[in-house]
């Protein structure tokens, strides 16, 4: 019997031990959550970076992404006589000069988007990095993220005429 | 009894069916007792297979399961599986696969390693899984060894498969003339298109068929089991080990897989005992690849621009060297044939130990520990072409991936049963731990220096890229189930499981699944049993069950918004390559499992002492907190893409009958089983994702509408064709969708009723589920000999061929033969040609290639999936060659479909463009030899 009791006790503290080792918090592995983002300094750049980037595509994609890239420029292009989309009146590019540009277009929208993207990155920022210590580069970094925010309400205005 | 020693029972397969056991969640049941839905198949019918992967061999066989399998490619060819309709549009609705409680693939095993496998379908049954039940749970349980003489078994079998169905392509002649004909100008000179019909110029004007040649051909399949089994009162055993070699269609395309199975109990002495299991398997996959510049990749891909380019211009010109091709990048059979592959290798093995303690009679208590441990490698090495006047497609492009997948798990339940007199009580609770984790790096390289050595260091430095993440979950869980049954006539089940889960939110990390079912074996009742004109009614059992189970294929982090670093944020500055990072993505913090509510009714019934037996269930299962991205009701003016959130509903319904009856005239036993489902799917709620739609209809504007099925096709009404040019101006206006239409193009029809023909008038045009599907098991037995069918067949779905598949001339893409029969232009007068005029279109379509019920088809389909006949050596005969039995088989495995689709065509996949491997037919003779 003081066998059988030894096993139960065992057994009890192996439950007992493992119980209290578990946890449920998972953290994603190569990304930084937004809480622990701002723990370091050196983050604002990174940051920063990204403001210019936008998530352009690097080199040729099939339809506009942003109004720096090189599908943005491209579709632009087709206003005037230096772009043609040869594959006809239903192709995408080719209803910006065919004069049936409708209010659902896709590929206005993703201009239209894509500022507004960077604008809210940029507003995120300039939030963000008023917290901080205002050295000479926050400041300047402040001043870089206003600015470029700046020039995608300046494509905005030119595009789309009135906007917020 | 207690639940450990039900373990050690030896099933037969002729026993009577009261004794039958069922395997459910954490144990087993007797089947009479059994009040949820569990739909179940033991080995017998998987093992002369000539199917590679088992999850194949099991459609048609169970009622609610449907299975359906997409591609034929060796390694990929898995059946997709679906319990009781779709279940979300959010998570992925794919059951839970369990091999003897921890999580695994259909792949791991080989037929003769498993003893049965169960399907939980309602939530009486699948509550003890709670979160990840909400599709159902495949329970599958390998074979233990049984005390007694030790048996060897060997299973062997050699086939060949081919193609189930093969687009039918044009000549180059024929390629020629309806090119002609849709430019309406001579294209091709009358000369050329004598030259392509008289091959007298092979290397400018070829015919060849590249479909035929890629995917016309046989494959060659082995597979080859060993299996030992025995043991005495200490120690029982099943090993095992097996070997399968599947060939596919295209050169270098090829799956090898080695399995090895240890379960080995040992029993120290009537209280303690210990279950080992122990399972390895090395798989490796191969499939050929495009040269490394190209946009597109893989086995697929190669397909598809089989399809889509005529054979104008050979692979392979006169003197041996490589044809220009279509885009001057060479053939598609040039790629297939070159040293392109992709190659997938992964090696497992899997431990767990199961430890019974039984202290008092009726009490048992198990400790159980498991890890599975599986390392993969991809590499994709893209090779340089060489063509003929020293073009050369390149350079080359190598990309390599490791990663590991390690998942363990420590559960504690505990058994009770107590009997007394007619009562009956079995209690279980349990305590599980899971999680698993993985890590994967990756890199690639270009202008590998030898095609014969595709490793990294072989590549230029220059322009390489490198990768590195991984994901880890965990789950933390408390069980509970309570039966009781009275006599065995009244039954009654309470289940529940306690979840948490690191993918849920902070604040709500624990979720409660709990279900309710009773029943009725009135059968069992006193005046039942003293009626003699019921007693030809065997068994006939009530029962009905309600539950709540949890769907958490939700991602692995899914409430957590993050920064993500990545290239999209890179940027330059001066010639410095320097990181970024940015939120790109709202994500809502409280996003949670997605949760079904099902409840089901039905009841079992057996006649003439079970010969003849009938069930049927009605089901109702609705999924709520579907995640859905609201995307179409945020303004872009957020500036952030959105997560999902736990907003939409749906609901599935339907019926489950199955009818089964066994006989025999003399020495002729013959056997009929047969199930049938209906299953509605409607979604109910895109919850904030509803747009109010101009036509009245609410939902997302393209393929999610409330009232109508989760997947669904969209599209224009039609009335034929245009017979003549005159006729487009009496006819609505369709300008705005289908402008400059002329004679042989559409006929639109206008529904909202404002006389011109708009994207408003867009209505549900079918559904992609199907309503009904069935499935027919035939099996005789006669002497020696034994013969088996197995048909099965859906209804009520419609199917699409679109780009590739279904417009001739897209992107200068080919015309195959039923096309050239049913097209406008060789039937002019016919209003409703099945093809329209023929033109050629860009990959923006054209005004003819708009998603219209003129493209639906009709995909129903009737196959038989296995037909089997068999020869087993006479026992006497069999004891003078000293063994114990042979028998000998041919099976055939989907050799014929009857279906509504174009020649050329496999309805079982319903959306198809051409992007595709077609599934195949398996010709197999093999044996089963018993020592």
């Amino acid at each position: 019997m003081k066998h059988f009791k030894f096993q139960y006790i065992i057994a009890a503290s192996l439950f007992a031990s493992f119980m209290g080792a578990c946890s449920l918090e998972r953290t994603p592995l190569s990304n930084i959550a937004d809480n622990e983002f701002w723990n370091n300094p050196n983050r604002a750049s990174m940051a920063l970076t990204a403001l210019y980037r936008g998530e352009i595509t690097n080199g040729v994609e099939f339809s506009p992404s942003d109004f720096w890239s090189y599908g943005g420029f491209l579709y632009t292009e087709h206003i005037s006589d230096n772009g043609f989309d040869r594959r006809g009146e239903n192709a995408p590019y080719f209803q910006i000069s065919s004069g049936k540009l409708l209010n659902n277009n896709n590929m206005i929208r993703i201009y239209w988007r894509a500022a507004y993207h960077r604008i809210e990155n940029c507003n995120r920022f300039l939030r963000d990095i008023a917290s901080a210590n205002q050295t000479d580069e926050v400041k300047r970094m402040t001043a870089e993220a206003r600015f470029l925010r700046a020039t995608q309400y300046h494509y905005l205005a030119s595009y789309f005429k009135d906007v917020h | 009894m207690t639940a450990s020693t039900n373990l050690n029972i030896t099933l037969k397969s002729n026993v009577e069916k009261l004794d039958e056991v069922v395997v459910v969640g954490y144990g087993t049941q007797k089947k009479v007792n059994v009040i949820g839905s569990i739909a179940s198949i033991d080995s017998k019918s998987l093992e002369s297979r000539g199917a590679a992967d088992v999850s194949n061999m099991l459609t048609g066989q169970m009622s609610g399961v449907t299975i359906t399998q997409n591609s034929g490619n060796p390694g990929q060819d898995a059946g997709k599986i679906r319990v009781r309709g779709v279940g979300s549009f959010g998570a992925s609705p794919d059951p839970l696969v369990l091999i003897d409680g921890m999580p695994g693939n259909f792949y791991e095993l080989m037929p003769a390693d498993i003893e049965s496998i169960s399907v939980l379908k309602d939530a009486s049954s699948a509550a003890i899984y709670g979160s990840r039940a909400a599709n159902g749970v495949v329970l599958i349980t390998t074979k233990k060894g049984k005390a007694g003489q030790t048996r060897v078994t060997y299973n062997g079998a050699v086939g060949f498969s081919k193609a189930v169905a093969l687009p039918q392509m044009a000549h180059s002649y024929e390629y020629a003339e309806f090119l002609n004909m849709a430019i309406g100008k001579e294209n091709f000179s009358q000369e050329a298109i004598k030259k392509y019909r008289d091959g007298s110029d092979p290397d400018n004007y070829a015919d060849e068929n590249m479909i035929e040649e890629l995917l016309g051909g046989h494959a060659f399949q082995t597979k080859h089991e060993l299996s030992v089994n025995g043991g005495n009162q200490n120690i029982t055993y099943a090993l095992s080990a097996g070997y399968l070699r599947q060939n596919g269609l295209l050169r270098n395309n090829y799956m090898d897989k080695y399995t090895g199975r240890a379960n080995i109990g040992l029993t120290f002495n009537d209280k303690l005992k210990l279950d080992v299991r122990l399972a390895g398997a090395v798989k490796d996959r191969n499939e050929p690849s495009t040269p490394g510049p190209l946009d597109f990749d893989g086995v697929q891909s190669i397909i598809q621009q089989a399809l889509r380019f005529p054979g104008l211009t050979p692979t392979y010109l006169q003197n041996g060297q490589l044809g220009m091709g279509p885009k001057q990048q060479g053939t598609p059979v040039a790629w297939a044939n070159s040293s392109s592959f992709f190659n997938e290798g992964e090696k497992s093995i899997k431990a767990n130990a199961e430890l019974t303690f039984s202290p008092l009679k009726g009490l048992s208590l198990r400790a159980i520990g498991g890890y599975n441990f599986g390392l993969t490698e991809e590499k994709h090495y893209r090779n340089e072409l060489q063509l003929t006047d020293g073009k050369i497609v390149g350079p080359s492009r190598l990309t390599n991936m490791m990663y590991w997948n390690a998942y363990k798990t420590f559960q504690f339940i505990a058994n009770y049963n107590l009997k007394i007199k007619q009562h009956d009580v079995s209690l279980l609770a349990g305590y599980t731990w899971e999680d698993e984790s993985q890590r994967f790096v990756s890199g690639s390289r270009n202008k590998i220096a030898s095609d014969d050595k595709p490793f990294l260091s072989m590549g230029d430095a220059n322009g390489q890229t490198n990768s590195g993440d991984g994901y880890d979950w965990a789950l933390q869980s408390v069980i509970g189930r309570l039966s009781y049954n009275y006599d065995q006539r009244y039954l009654f089940e309470l289940n529940m499981r306690y979840d948490g889960s690191s993918r849920f939110p902070t604040n709500s990390k624990y979720a409660l699944f709990p279900s309710v079912s009773a029943g009725w074996r009135i059968t069992e009742e006193k005046f039942w049993k003293d009626t003699p004109a019921l007693d030809f009614v065997t068994n006939l059992k009530f029962k009905a069950s309600y539950g709540v189970l949890g769907n958490n294929n939700i991602g692995n982090y899914p409430y957590q918004t993050v920064y993500e670093l990545s290239s999209k944020h890179n940027y330059v500055f001066g010639g410095t390559y320097t990181q970024g990072a940015a939120i790109t993505t709202y994500t809502d913090p409280n996003l949670k499992w997605e949760r079904t509510r099902t409840s089901d009714v039905g009841f079992e019934a057996a006649f003439f002492n079970n010969s003849l037996t009938f069930n049927a269930t009605y089901f109702y299962r609705k999924t709520t907190d579907v995640l859905y991205t609201p995307a179409a009701s945020v303004s872009d003016i957020f500036g952030l893409k959105l997560s999902k959130v736990n907003t939409g509903a749906l609901e599935n319904k339907g019926w489950e009958f199955e009818v089964g009856y066994a006989n025999h005239l003399g020495d002729f036993n013959y056997r009929i089983n047969g199930n049938f489902s209906i299953i509605n799917n409607k979604v109910l709620t895109l919850g904030l994702g509803n747009v109010q739609q101009r036509n009245g209809m609410v939902g997302n504007g393209s393929d999610l509408f409330i009232g109508y099925p989760m997947e669904m096709f969209y599209g224009y009404k039609t009335d034929g064709l245009f017979l003549d040019d005159s006729e487009v101006s009496s006819w609505v206006d369709q300008k705005a969708i289908a402008s400059g239409s002329k004679a042989g193009d559409i006929r639109y029809l206008d529904v909202t009723g404002d006389n011109k023909v708009t994207p408003d008038d867009r209505v549900y045009l079918g559904s992609r589920i199907p309503k009904y599907t069935f499935g027919l098991n035939l099996a005789c037995n006669y002497k020696q000999f034994d013969f088996s069918m197995l048909l099965q067949g859906v209804a009520k779905v419609k199917g699409l061929l679109s780009r590739y598949a279904g417009w001739a001339f897209n992107q200068e893409g080919n015309i195959q033969k039923w096309q050239m029969e049913e097209t406008w232009n060789v039937q002019k007068h016919n209003r409703y040609a099945k093809y329209p005029r023929l033109e050629t279109t860009s990959n923006a379509g054209g005004k003819n290639t708009l998603t219209s019920d003129y493209w639906l088809l009709d995909a129903s389909y009737l196959k038989v999936r296995n037909v089997q006949l068999g020869y087993t050596l006479p026992k006497n005969t069999a004891k003078n060659i000293g063994i114990a039995a042979l028998r000998m088989f041919v099976s055939l495995d989907n050799p014929l479909t009857l279906d509504h689709y174009y020649k050329g065509w496999d309805p079982e996949t319903t959306n198809s463009s051409g992007y595709y491997y077609p599934t195949m037919a398996t010709y197999s003779f093999g044996l089963t030899l018993s020592l």
